[in-house]
């Protein structure tokens, strides 16, 4: 598991990497790892969500990672002793329905050397958590752990919850989104949805 | 690492001068009187590291010139296939020099040639030396497949060989192997042994074939999986140095994946250091170097982090060792079940010695090597290493140069004897040496 000052250094490591054999990447960032690094939530992660690669200002989905940063991700981890999927790309998929309007202009830069992070904002947390715990039909477990380690306002989750239906419109997922806003706080979700 | 990269390639320098001195090219740098030369992947890695000192890169093709009726044609074209874009670059330079100044030399060359004056110094090599069974073989055999399949075959007559790991050593094809291994068959010269699906040969007519060929040399390192390798140590060597020192264990790793199926070829990845951790680069720094410095035929030296043993000479001949690292005074070092630490030179003394060097040194990773029993890799350390001390002289060895030495030697063997190392229960501390203080 990867703490913050685990992940910083391997991002410092990497990025250092990066800039010695003349690699540049610029990567967009959520998740667990991205809560760690925004310094958003304390609980020890596996890994980092890559979902984007920023390439002249446009952003394509990062999957699969390139295949040089993927390499240098696979040295840095074997060097340290990581997961060799401490940062990866599995999460990619958010890309393919869109992902949060204003997203870029929440995301806080981070430079490591070669690498640069946009590490997605607080609000685009909440929808990502708010969708990946109902996707999986949690009422607990680490999702909601880091939703409510977000401390999100009532307008916080129906606004999360509006675009999360937008990926998953099926009656479904829309009866375990208001089970779940209930739990957190947010009772008769269904008028609001 | 920029100073690794000239230390890397001073000591690959200082091999490949004492190499062609061996072979009879003008220096006086001479340390591998006891390892067999192989004349092909010599002349391709020479080109390479030539670019560095044109002064090898002259003499060497100077020594073709006057020689290149001992130098195979076709084993330096298939070897020329394998090899990387830069070494087929440097080489194919090489191989134009020497055909401008000997055009019957015919090696395969493509590309234009440049202007080399060459110094004329070379002589005829003296094939009375062990280091030159090749070139023996070749007098007797001709340049083919016939005398290099002998000489692999002469490494040890208990090892099986499959033709396949012939042909790939040998540098020819599987075919032409095949055909001459059917023909030493047939004069009983070769054996063949039927293992599963496979057919193993190995060498029957021993002792008359060594008469034969003349002195053979301790050694017969894989030297076209040592050239392999060392160009990426010394390129990868002249990036900027590593900022701190887990990048410096994240450029080792690059290093070692660019490296393993080499090291693989030389039997070397049980004993490589490993990661993770910062202290990793370091660690495969030093063995880096302390290979090399084996490699090279040179003294090895006390290294930070690594336990030295250090053999005595004494005026009468006999031995006594000890050991020390950079975090404890040297101890005395007893060989097992003896109450003195004057070993004899007898018969058995240096062996036992050299059993015991490599024992402790495998002790140190928690591994440990079966007991003495005239093993053969006891027999050739104790006559390069032990034998060749001076009286009253001493000598020093590195943990890791006798790990990596040991590994090396057994997989020319083919790791059919002795047995592979096992893993200890644990690790005996460096303070539980038998000691007498000191």
């Amino acid at each position: 598991m990867l703490g913050r000052n685990r992940l910083e250094e391997a991002l410092h490591v990497l990025g250092a990497r990066l800039v010695a054999t003349g690699l540049e990447y610029d990567l967009v960032a959520i998740g667990g790892g991205g809560l760690l690094l925004r310094q958003l939530g304390i609980r020890p992660t596996q890994d980092l969500d890559v979902i984007a690669v920023v390439e002249a200002g446009k952003w394509h989905k990062a999957d699969p990672l390139p295949a040089p940063l993927a390499e240098q991700v696979s040295l840095v981890a074997e060097a340290m002793g990581l997961d060799p999927q401490w940062l990866n790309s599995a999460a990619a998929s958010v890309m393919d329905n869109g992902i949060p309007e204003g997203f870029n202009d929440r995301v806080e830069v981070q430079k490591y050397g070669g690498l640069t992070l946009r590490v997605a904002g607080r609000f685009d947390q909440i929808c990502f958590k708010l969708h990946a715990a109902v996707d999986r039909g949690e009422l607990r477990g680490k999702h909601i752990d880091d939703l409510r380690a977000l401390r999100p306002a009532p307008e916080d989750l129906i606004a999360a919850a509006r675009w999360s239906t937008s990926h998953d419109p099926s009656e479904g997922f829309r009866s375990q989104l208001i089970l779940l806003l209930a739990v957190l706080g947010v009772p008769h979700a269904e008028q609001q949805l | 690492m920029p100073s690794n990269s000239s230390k890397f390639a001073d000591l690959a320098l200082e091999m490949s001068w004492s190499l062609w001195g061996e072979l009879g090219v003008s220096t006086w740098i001479r340390h591998h009187q006891y390892e067999a030369i192989d004349i092909e992947p010599l002349i391709l890695w020479s080109a390479w590291i030539g670019q560095r000192d044109r002064r090898l890169f002259s003499e060497a093709a100077d020594w073709c010139v006057l020689n290149h009726k001992s130098v195979s044609t076709a084993r330096l074209r298939r070897l020329r296939q394998q090899a990387r874009p830069a070494v087929v670059a440097a080489y194919n330079l090489f191989a134009s020099v020497v055909n401008k100044h000997a055009p019957r030399a015919d090696f395969p060359s493509e590309g234009d040639s440049e202007t080399v004056q060459l110094s004329g110094k070379s002589s005829l090599p003296d094939l009375s030396r062990p280091a030159l069974l090749q070139l023996r073989l070749r007098a007797l055999f001709g340049n083919g497949a016939r005398a290099d399949v002998l000489r692999l075959l002469t490494i040890h007559p208990t090892r099986r060989w499959p033709a396949s790991e012939l042909a790939r050593q040998a540098g020819y094809s599987k075919v032409q192997v095949s055909e001459v291994l059917e023909q030493l068959a047939s004069t009983a010269t070769v054996g063949v042994e039927i293992s599963g699906n496979q057919h193993l040969y190995f060498l029957r007519r021993n002792e008359e074939l060594l008469k034969l060929i003349g002195p053979m040399p301790a050694i017969q390192p894989d030297f076209k999986s040592r050239f392999d390798v060392l160009p990426t140590l010394i390129e990868l060597g002249d990036v900027d140095p590593a900022s701190s020192p887990m990048l410096g264990s994240v450029e080792a790793v690059s290093v070692l994946r660019a490296i393993e199926p080499d090291l693989a070829d030389l039997g070397l990845l049980s004993v490589v250091p490993r990661p993770p951790g910062p202290e990793f680069g370091a660690a495969f720094d030093r063995w880096l170097e302390q290979l090399l410095r084996g490699w090279a035929g040179l003294e090895q030296q006390p290294m930070i982090g690594e336990f030295t043993y250090h053999v005595n000479r004494l005026e009468s001949g006999d031995y006594t060792f000890g050991a020390s690292s950079s975090l404890s005074i040297g101890s005395a070092l007893l060989l097992p079940g003896r109450s003195q630490p004057v070993i004899e030179d007898d018969s058995v003394g240096a062996l036992a010695l050299a059993h015991e060097l490599m024992n402790q040194a495998y002790l140190r990773t928690g591994v440990t090597i079966e007991p003495f029993r005239y093993q053969p890799d006891t027999f050739v350390f104790a006559n390069v290493y032990l034998r060749t001390i001076s009286r009253g002289g001493s000598r020093v060895l590195g943990e890791s140069f006798l790990r990596s030495w040991r590994a090396e030697f057994l997989a020319r063997f083919g790791n059919q004897f002795p047995q592979a190392p096992r893993k200890a229960p644990a690790a005996r501390p460096p303070e539980s040496h038998d000691s007498r203080g000191g």
